[in-house]
């Protein structure tokens, strides 16, 4: 009987135990989250990326004037390098009026950076106005490569990217899951950053490429 | 102080069944707007030992059970409850969740965000709830032998 009776002890022993183990880890991580939620990590966004797409957008802006000149290349017709240079800069456009050179610092957090990748992409043309871009391209060909080659697939995979990381920040999954929430996040905005550099070389590129085509350089 | 204990025990199982309702609805309604959720069986569960503690307390209130007088029980159900008050809180007020909200970037990822919190924090409640649930069933075992 006493051997039940001491039995019995140990699985209630064992029953506070476990209580006080998964209470213990609920109680200290309550605490951490609001110390967490504190001390919330800041980045400043007007690192060297910044600096350098500011300066990749003044180049974009000035192919642009120099591209105002150009009124006939050997690959497109006059209707078609308009709206190509309507492109470039509409592309200019929403550059130099996006939020994005407002942000000098951010508290890393799942709506923040929401909000960033929101405007990155807001940076771009949609889809649809791409489309017409990437119709421009099909058969033509420079020094025997397909323009689509050079241009069209890039063009079209700018607004992928941030609606990929935008589906992402909504499952949540990928971000909670992760113990590293804010490392996780961080690297989002680093490579958003880059992507917006990525996104006006290439268009630098094209454009340099039409002013070749005129003839202007 | 037993008295206030006992009280004190019933009292915060009330407002976290209140809680669990409300959560659980919430939950369902998301399920019928078709947002896809996360696997839910510590969601029912808990439901099942949420039920099983709800009779319990009735019987224990009517048979006067032993677990009426033990102290380190009464301890352990409000330490218990009273995380979970916090957890279902931080459901619904955490600040990211609520600068979610507020932001209106979706009721989806709002909803998304709630539901996954409260089912993982729920993993926890269950281990909690089976372990006080032995602890009380080896009680009452006792006072049987012992009368």
């Amino acid at each position: 009987m006493k051997r039940k009776r001491g039995f019995r002890n140990w699985i209630q022993a064992g029953c506070v135990f476990i209580v006080l183990t998964v209470g213990g880890y609920l109680l200290f991580a309550n605490i951490f989250h609001v110390i967490s939620l504190n001390g919330r990590k800041q980045i400043s966004l007007k690192d060297t990326s910044y600096q350098v797409a500011a300066d990749l957008l003044q180049e974009l802006s000035d192919k642009n004037k120099q591209l105002e000149a150009v009124t006939q290349t050997e690959l497109f017709l006059e209707e078609e390098l308009t709206q190509l240079k309507n492109y470039l800069n509409r592309v200019e456009v929403l550059m130099q009026q996006s939020d994005y050179w407002n942000y000098d610092h951010m508290i890393v957090s799942d709506v923040n950076v929401y909000q960033y990748l929101t405007m990155t992409k807001e940076m771009i043309p949609d889809s649809k106005s791409m489309s017409a871009i990437h119709s421009l391209f099909q058969n033509k060909s420079y020094h025997g490569i397909s323009l689509y080659d050079l241009f069209g697939e890039k063009i079209l995979a700018y607004d992928s990217y941030a609606d990929y990381e935008l589906m992402r920040l909504q499952d949540n999954d990928h971000y909670y899951i992760d113990l590293k929430t804010d490392e996780k996040l961080t690297q989002t905005l680093t490579f958003a950053q880059s992507y917006v550099i990525q996104v006006l070389e290439d268009h630098i590129q094209f454009a340099n490429f039409l002013l070749e085509d005129g003839g202007a350089i | 102080m037993r008295k206030a204990l006992y009280h004190g025990r019933n009292i915060l199982f009330f407002v976290v069944t209140v809680l669990f309702i409300i959560s659980f609805s919430n939950i369902l309604s998301g399920n019928f707007n078709r947002i896809s959720l996360p696997n839910m069986l510590s969601l029912y569960i808990y439901l099942v030992l949420n039920l099983f503690f709800v009779g319990y307390l009735l019987i224990e209130y009517m048979l006067h059970l032993k677990t009426v007088d033990d102290n380190r029980f009464h301890i352990l159900f409000i330490f218990v409850h009273f995380l979970m008050i916090i957890v279902y809180i931080r459901t619904y007020f955490d600040t990211s969740m609520v600068s979610v909200y507020l932001n209106q970037l979706g009721e989806m990822q709002y909803l998304g965000l709630n539901t996954n919190f409260l089912l993982d924090n729920m993993v926890y409640f269950d281990i909690a709830y089976v372990a006080l649930l032995i602890y009380m069933l080896v009680n009452c075992t006792k006072k049987k032998k012992q009368a």
